[in-house]
């Protein structure tokens, strides 16, 4: 028979992770795992995008949970756990992120780096209207264009682009999870969905 | 509103997050600006490869080293707790508990016993080297003397705590002096062991009969029968006995004694606010029952009177005690029939 509290808490928050996070706050180790299953997927698309590299983005991601492990005793059940959950996660993707801006510019740029112009805009890497447009290749290549468009947005502009266009959250969700108003979280997307339309045109050409 | 300024709003139109004032503004605009419908198909084309962009897979050892790091995580936390609250729970309190108990009971004892720790102090070095300094046959010393040995000082010193502040001993010494200046040659001092196992009551008259039947019945009170025979023979003996050397000491005195025996026969404790002037109040009560006041002390705050009373007069003493303050009283030394009544009056402060 469920836990009335559980079921309590639920039912306030609806949020599915309640009973499980509940657990881990009484002290099941092992009910953390049920966590992690559902949420390092979309935690580490987050983390992809917002970082552009995998590999740091699975250090993120663990990093991450591992710190809402530590802190998972002071959840209120005030708002739903994904959204705390992806709080950590952002904070932590915006610190990786100003660590590795600081140090890449004490570095050379890589040859596979995409290449910024004078007047801010990447180079292009696929010609106009390529014959062999549909092939995997390119599909691929359409991919790391927009990845590279993203990585040359402002921190604050690429985290609302991610969690709102890339992975669905709502308007609310975001503004609890970066603790800032409605208003903030609109002008900065409508911002970054301008300049990533810019980037991408200037990149791909025609994007219809 | 140009075009530039348009281009925020068209964004926020293509997922329907403009207010309804807004989105009529800029679906009128639209009707007539080419470079905004263009902008607003840019944005949407934009919005859907964004969409279409592939997620990528976590890779399988993500979760088994987060749950790796976790539970070594949970294993820290439950060493640090353990560290932090055996001790706290167990070893500590336990080891304070002993020690408070320990202080306390400590403390009882002290204080129960306190009359009894104060008597049986340990005599000063000064007391335990009277014996050698003063032969049991040598002759009175003169009352010019006493400042110099005052035995009889130094025996009352046996009965009392150690040493007093230096004040306290030149003080009591000048008193001793100016009350009764034959005094402490009258009360040579005697062997330890014969003023500590049978107390030798105090002796008005200078009889030296007197003297002896006064020893043998402070010895006979504190002995069973047989053992009582054995020591009136001992006491009998011509030579060697403590006791009578003791009373020919006294009895080579000009004055009658007014020293009081090493141990009072009555004990007696006032509690009194301002124990100075309860003092003041209980000399003249002594003196006013005909009672002969030998010593007045000052230790601290408390002032202890050695008089000596005839018992008749004890029971008015007490009344008129317990009028100045709540007195409490120790165990009785029956007195000598005839034989005054020595008191030790301790006034502390309440």
């Amino acid at each position: 028979m469920p836990d009335p509290v559980i079921v309590a808490f639920s039912r306030i928050t609806d949020d599915d992770d309640a009973d499980v996070v509940l657990r881990c706050q009484k002290g099941d180790t092992e009910a953390f795992g049920v966590l992690v299953d559902r949420h390092q997927k979309r935690m580490l698309n987050v983390t992809y995008r917002m970082l552009g590299d995998y590999d740091e983005a699975c250090d993120v991601v663990q990093e991450s949970f591992l710190a809402a492990y530590r802190a998972i005793r002071t959840f209120r059940h005030e708002a739903k756990f994904t959204t705390w959950l992806y709080g950590i996660v952002v904070n932590q993707a915006r610190n990786r992120l100003k660590q590795s801006q600081s140090r890449a510019r004490h570095e050379t740029h890589s040859l596979d780096d995409p290449v910024e112009m004078a007047d801010g805009s990447v180079s292009r890497r696929i010609a106009d209207g390529g014959q062999d447009a549909n092939t995997e290749l390119e599909k691929k290549e359409v991919q790391r264009a927009i990845q590279d468009c993203i990585g040359t947005l402002e921190g604050e502009y690429r985290e609302v682009l991610v969690l709102r266009d890339i992975q669905g959250f709502s308007y609310e969700e975001i503004g609890q999870m970066l603790r800032l108003p409605d208003g903030t979280v609109k002008s900065r997307l409508f911002r970054a969905r301008v300049f990533l339309k810019d980037c991408l045109v200037r990149a791909l050409g025609d994007l219809s | 509103m140009t075009c530039k300024e348009m281009e925020n709003l068209l964004a926020g139109l293509v997922d329907g997050a403009l207010s309804e004032e807004e989105r009529h503004r800029v679906e009128a605009h639209l009707r007539t600006c080419e470079t905004c419908r263009k902008a607003l198909a840019d944005l949407e084309n934009a919005d859907r490869l964004v969409k279409r962009m592939e997620e990528v897979a976590p890779p399988p050892w993500l979760k088994t080293r987060v749950m790796a790091r976790v539970r070594e995580e949970a294993q820290q936390r439950q060493g640090f707790l353990r560290k932090l609250f055996y001790p706290l729970y167990i070893k500590v309190p336990i080891q304070a508990l002993a020690t408070v108990l320990i202080a306390v009971v400590a403390w009882n004892v002290y204080k129960a016993g306190e009359p009894e720790f104060r008597q049986a102090a340990p005599p000063s070095a000064a007391l335990q080297e009277t014996p050698k300094a003063q032969a049991p046959t040598a002759p009175a010393p003169a009352a010019g003397t006493v400042k110099e040995d005052r035995p009889a000082v130094r025996e009352k010193k046996a009965f009392a705590p150690p040493p007093p502040a230096v004040e306290d001993r030149m003080e009591r010494k000048a008193e001793t002096s100016r009350e009764a200046p034959g005094t402490n040659a009258a009360m040579p001092a005697k062997p330890p062991e014969a003023s500590g196992s049978a107390p030798v009551p105090h002796k008005d008259k200078g009889d030296m009969k007197m003297s002896d039947a006064a020893v043998r019945q402070g010895a006979d009170r504190a002995m069973p029968a047989p053992a009582m025979e054995q020591k009136q023979k001992a006491l009998k003996a011509p030579v060697g006995s403590v006791a009578r050397e003791s009373a020919k000491l006294e009895s080579a005195s000009p004055m009658p004694s007014t020293a009081v025996a090493s141990r009072p026969n009555l004990e007696m404790t006032l509690r009194s606010a301002d124990p100075a002037a309860a003092a003041v109040r209980a000399e003249a009560v002594l003196r006013e029952l005909n009672a002969r006041i030998a010593e007045r002390q000052t230790r601290g705050g408390t002032v202890i009177l050695t008089a000596t009373i005839t018992p008749e007069n004890l029971d008015a003493l007490r009344e008129k005690l317990k009028s100045i303050g709540p007195l409490r009283e120790g165990a009785a030394l029956a007195p000598l029939p005839g034989a005054p009544l020595s008191i030790r009056l301790e006034i502390r402060p309440e």
